[in-house]
């Protein structure tokens, strides 16, 4: 008895080892130190479809800027992200203004993201706690669950995973209820650099009344090798690299 | 020859029956004017309570109807027509997408005296120091001064025109919030309905106070023409907002209205905009009622002794009847057809003075200045408690008292017809 | 000779039972309904008050200069020893809570809405208001961790939430950084104050000062103090010490609570205007006919010798004994009627929702105080005493041998 107790644990703990391995590697693989990106994010609703193409630069999940180039009547507009805070500038009106908490939850771009989404962008490793739910040939299934002090909305996280090449395939978040409330999906997976990524990521809420939204980025160009100026993540960097 | 006597027969009864009726109402009659000091305290009872009851439900209905009318007129309307599931969701996806069609409908509509389309939006306000969330309202000036309280409540500043552009119209308790006064710059920024973002740099034109504390903290305005440049909504609107001729029976207008509009629209009224306060109201009538039960009870109580009293001094009287030959029923009628001409002598009066003195009071309100201050929580905006006059209440109040009269003499009349003749006669 | 009178008043009133009762039941049933009335508004406005004391103010409150204008971290009590020297040392105080709160934005993966967290201590709630009678599901506590919360019903009821419930905090900590927190609901509370149910979230000090980055802090401070005389001295008291502080009393921060009990004393005084009116007009009513009836009885009364003093003290007692037993039977009445609703209440919870817009709750307590039955005493009494004058005055004008005579009716 005593024996198949202690082998249960092993296997558990080894199996928690791994799922927090792969987490461990899935993160390391998405982010990196430094990255820049180019990508297209086409939002979809009931009043039809935006594209917005967006230019980026950030470092490690902590610090990030981010400009708008198209289309042209956003065109300049700039985003700061440090830690918890994020700025915004706004060239039309040459204002720069923080976004205070009773605008976190609101869309993001009119995306399907929200304010609080892109200041998160939560690391999966240090906001949850991992389990092994599957596993099967090069894809595995984790359940991710929120640690006590994370300060996410969600109940859980059910992540598909391409083990192969250290990409999520499928996201499905749960609120604390554990209903579903929304779906990302990641596609197109290509090589650059030292990083293999999925080019697409689609993010579809689960709300009867949202049944037409959808929320679509598709990367064009990523470079995750080239050091950025550090200057990119200062309350400057929003004025100055606005044009 | 049977049925013809039987005929004379029967139409002796009739006559004397009828002279009988005429008889025992001209007794009742004559009872009445002989004892002067019984029968003026009866009228004086039954006139008081009518007009205290008439009063009192007109100074509450008043109250009540005061500040459901406030908030109503002060923004909100006495209907809406928006899209439906707008109330449920009022984002984006649920707007009025050719307001030109409504605004066709509504102006054709004869029972519609004033409209307007509005655009709402939630947008971050912001100023060197502060940054706050909040409505922001395309509204049409000129029209809305029939239908808001906007231009009323101007506190300083002025209000805004029809063409105005970069003027924004706050609230107080939100220019308090935002440190700002007339002529301090906001920069507004939004979502435009295609979800590119909406911004401006706008001046206060005017700060207003409507005494709704959660609204003066909580609301924006600005010239819709300008907002729809921003927020691409040109022709587009959240709702319109719509007074009728009448807004009294506002729940068959809007049915009617309802049945003028496509599927995919919906006419709602205040009762449906403004829900809880609803709730609340009828709690406190409730109240009211309740409190003026025991006033009844009362009431009730005084008018069966006096009748009671006022009876018993009669029985030799009534004895003596009993012996001349009326009957039970006879002296009930006699007393009943008494109390009905006193009771229907005084109630009328009251109503007279009842309605005379709530419609005064609807007209001249009473003041009682600071009420307002101390209980803007509640959505209390003004000094006044103006009463309100409405003919079916006074009515149906009057003739609540004028029923419990009837009714308080029914056991009076009941125990003094269990005397026999002789032993009345020889009442004690 | 009064013991006569006395007699005779007593067996006088007994010979037309139903006419005594019907007097008695009037008065009884009428001063039983508004003693019923009164103790129950009493007992609304009373609870109305006592639960703001108890859940939030306090009969004093200490507030930083300026926080009362502007709700913002600068305007904070700080540093925090000096201020809870005196008020240990202070006789009076009999409880004092430290609260340190910010205004912020609590979400779900569904909703969100505006509300204010607020860093306390249990303990120290609990011998202040006790708070944890308002805990209505899960437990007055923290949860093991002690880094759960406790929610407003309003607020959980608006969010969906129940205890077990995960919910997210944002908000601006004393730097102005936008700081987030999350925590999981231990209990929710309903203390029918408005502004807690609807809008607060209660964690524990140390978990707040770590979310705000701050430490020996206070937006406010809660005194108890139970003898009501004591309040006003320990408020100057407390002013004069800290001169830089706002100490300000319940009825400074809440006049509407003084205007309620206003309101009350006024409907107080009306419904004594009217107990005293039905119990003249009825007794009134019912002497002046027993005068009347009697006009011959009492003519040869006077007649045969009877001094006119007992005669009238016969209708005067008639009229006390009608009052009197009119009075104890409201009074019985009343006090049942009270009794029961202060301790079983008058349950409401159908128009909960109308009434919580009032900041009542659904289920009502009467409040009982010993003036109400001496003021209704007194009504009764006096009335009783007003009643009988024009009936006496009747009597005084009677002419013996004329009413003998059958001259004078």
């Amino acid at each position: 008895m005593k024996w198949l107790l202690s082998l249960f644990f092993i296997v558990t703990s080894l199996c928690a080892n791994e799922a927090d391995l792969i987490i461990k590697k899935l993160e390391k693989n998405l982010r990196g130190d430094y990255m820049y990106a180019q990508m297209k994010m086409i939002v979809s609703s009931k009043r039809g479809k935006r594209t917005v193409k967006i230019e980026s630069w950030s470092k490690g999940n902590k610090k990030s800027f981010i400009k708008i180039l198209y289309p042209k009547k956003d065109k300049g507009i700039t985003f700061l992200k440090i830690d918890n805070q994020m700025w915004q500038y706004i060239p039309k009106i040459e204002r720069t203004i923080k976004i205070p908490p009773s605008m976190m939850l609101q869309s993001w771009m009119g995306s399907d993201f929200t304010n609080d989404d892109m200041v998160k962008e939560s690391s999966l490793e240090e906001d949850y706690r991992a389990k092994l739910l599957s596993k099967k040939g090069n894809s595995a299934t984790l359940e991710l669950i929120p640690r006590e002090d994370a300060a996410v909305v969600w109940g859980k996280i059910i992540i598909d995973v391409d083990l192969k090449n250290a990409v999520p395939v499928k996201e499905t978040f749960y609120d604390d209820m554990m209903q579903k409330v929304r779906v990302m999906t990641f596609s197109k997976v290509e090589q650059h650099g030292s990083h293999i990524v999925p080019m697409v990521m689609e993010l579809k809420p689960l709300d009867a009344s949202k049944k037409k939204n959808s929320t679509k980025i598709i990367f064009e160009k990523i470079n995750y090798d080239a050091k950025i100026d550090p200057s990119y993540f200062t309350k400057h960097a929003l004025k100055r690299y606005s044009r | 020859m049977m049925p013809k006597l039987t005929l004379l027969i029967l139409q002796n009864m009739h006559s004397s029956v009828t002279q009988g009726k005429k008889m025992i109402f001209s007794l009742a009659f004559k009872n009445i004017l002989k004892s002067k000091g019984r029968s003026v305290t009866t009228i004086l009872l039954s006139t008081i309570t009518t007009i205290f009851f008439i009063a009192y439900v007109g100074l509450t209905e008043g109250s009540r109807h005061q500040l459901i009318k406030n908030s109503v007129e002060i923004y909100t309307g006495y209907a809406h027509v928006n899209l439906k599931g707008y109330r449920e969701d009022s984002g984006y996806d649920n707007l009025i997408e050719n307001a030109g069609l409504i605004d066709k409908i509504l102006t054709k509509d004869p029972s519609i005296s004033h409209y307007a389309p509005r655009f709402e939006t939630y947008t971050l306000l912001s100023t060197k120091e502060k940054s706050v969330g909040s409505l922001v309202a395309g509204i049409i000036p000129s029209r809305e001064k029939s239908l808001s309280k906007l231009q009323s409540s101007l506190l300083k500043g002025d209000y805004l025109d029809d063409s105005d552009s970069n003027a924004i119209y706050l609230g107080s308790e939100l220019a308090k919030r935002l440190k700002v006064d007339v002529g301090s710059e906001i920069a507004m920024v939004g979502s435009s309905i295609d979800y590119s973002i909406a911004a401006d740099l706008l001046t206060v034109k005017g700060i207003f106070k409507t005494g709704l504390f959660e609204f003066d903290a909580q609301s924006a305005f600005v010239n819709k023409s300008y907002l729809d440049t921003i927020m691409l909504s040109d022709n587009k609107a959240s709702y319109f907002t719509l007074y009728f001729y009448d807004n009294a029976p506002i729940d068959k207008a809007t049915k009617a209205l309802q049945s003028s509009l496509d599927a995919e629209y919906e006419a709602a009224n205040w009762k449906d905009l403004l829900s809880a306060l609803v709730q609340a109201m009828e709690v406190d009538r409730i109240f009211d009622y309740i409190s003026i039960s025991i006033f009844f009870m009362v009431i009730f109580f005084v008018i069966m002794i006096f009748s009671y009293v006022n009876i018993f001094t009669r029985v030799r009287e009534i004895g003596l009847l009993r012996a001349l030959g009326l009957t039970s029923k006879d002296i009930f009628m006699m007393l009943f057809a008494e109390i009905l001409l006193l009771a229907t002598f005084s109630v009328l009066i009251g109503i007279l003075i009842g309605s005379s003195v709530v419609y005064y009071y609807e007209l001249h309100p009473i003041v009682i200045p600071g009420i307002a201050e101390t209980y803007k929580d509640y959505g209390i905006v003004s000094d006044e408690l103006p009463m309100r006059f409405d003919l079916f209440t006074i009515a149906w109040n009057a003739l609540t008292i004028f029923v419990f009269n009837l009714a308080a003499i029914v056991y009076p009349i009941i125990k003094i017809n269990k005397f026999k003749v002789v032993e009345a006669m020889r009442y004690v | 000779m009064f013991e006569i009178a006395k007699h005779l008043a007593w067996l006088t009133l007994w010979r037309r039972k139903t006419r005594s009762m019907m007097v008695i039941i009037m008065i009884g049933l009428s001063l039983g309904g508004l003693l019923s009335i009164q103790g129950l508004y009493d007992g609304m406005v009373t609870h109305m008050i006592n639960t703001t004391i108890r859940s939030d103010s306090g009969e004093i409150s200490l507030y930083a200069k300026g926080y009362r204008l502007e709700k913002s971290l600068d305007h904070r009590l700080t540093p925090l020893l000096h201020i809870k020297k005196s008020l240990s040392c202070i006789e009076g105080i009999n409880a004092y809570a430290i609260r340190l709160q910010q205004e912020g934005l609590i979400a779900t993966a569904h909703k969100s809405r505006g509300a204010t967290l607020k860093g306390i201590s249990l303990k120290k709630e609990r011998e202040f208001g006790q708070f944890d009678t308002f805990v209505t599901k899960g437990t007055y506590s923290f949860g093991k961790n002690g880094k759960e919360a406790l929610i407003g019903s309003g607020l959980a009821d608006k969010l969906n939430l129940s205890v077990g419930s995960r919910v997210v905090f944002t908000a601006q900590d004393a730097s102005d950084e936008i700081n987030a927190i999350s925590f999981r609901i231990s209990g929710i509370f309903k203390t029918a104050n408005k502004s807690l149910d609807e809008n607060a979230v209660f964690v524990s000090m140390e978990k707040m000062e770590r979310f705000l980055s701050l430490r020996e802090s206070a937006t406010q401070i809660g005194l108890r103090i139970n003898e009501t005389d004591q309040i006003a001295k320990i408020q100057k008291a407390l002013q004069r010490s800290f001169p830089d502080i706002k100490v300000l009393r319940w009825d400074e921060l809440y006049p509407l609570l003084i205007q309620m009990q206003d309101i009350m004393k006024v409907f107080n005084w009306v419904s004594y205007a009217i107990v005293f009116t039905v119990a003249a007009l009825g007794i009134f009513g019912v002497m002046l006919v027993s005068v009347l009836e009697r006009i011959r009885e009492f003519s040869i009364m006077l007649a045969i010798g009877t001094p006119y003093i007992m005669v009238r003290d016969q209708i005067i007692m008639e009229a006390v004994f009608l009052g009197i037993i009119g009075y104890i039977a409201g009074a019985v009445l009343g006090w049942l009627a009270l009794l029961y609703m202060s301790t079983a209440g008058v349950d409401l919870r159908s128009f909960e929702a109308g009434l919580e817009m009032y900041g009542y709750s659904a289920i009502m307590y009467a409040d009982i105080r010993l003036y109400y039955f001496l003021q209704a005493f007194f009504a009764v009494f006096f009335a009783t005493l007003l009643s009988v004058i024009w009936p006496l005055r009747v009597l005084k004008k009677i002419k013996p041998i004329l009413i003998i005579q059958g001259k004078m009716l």
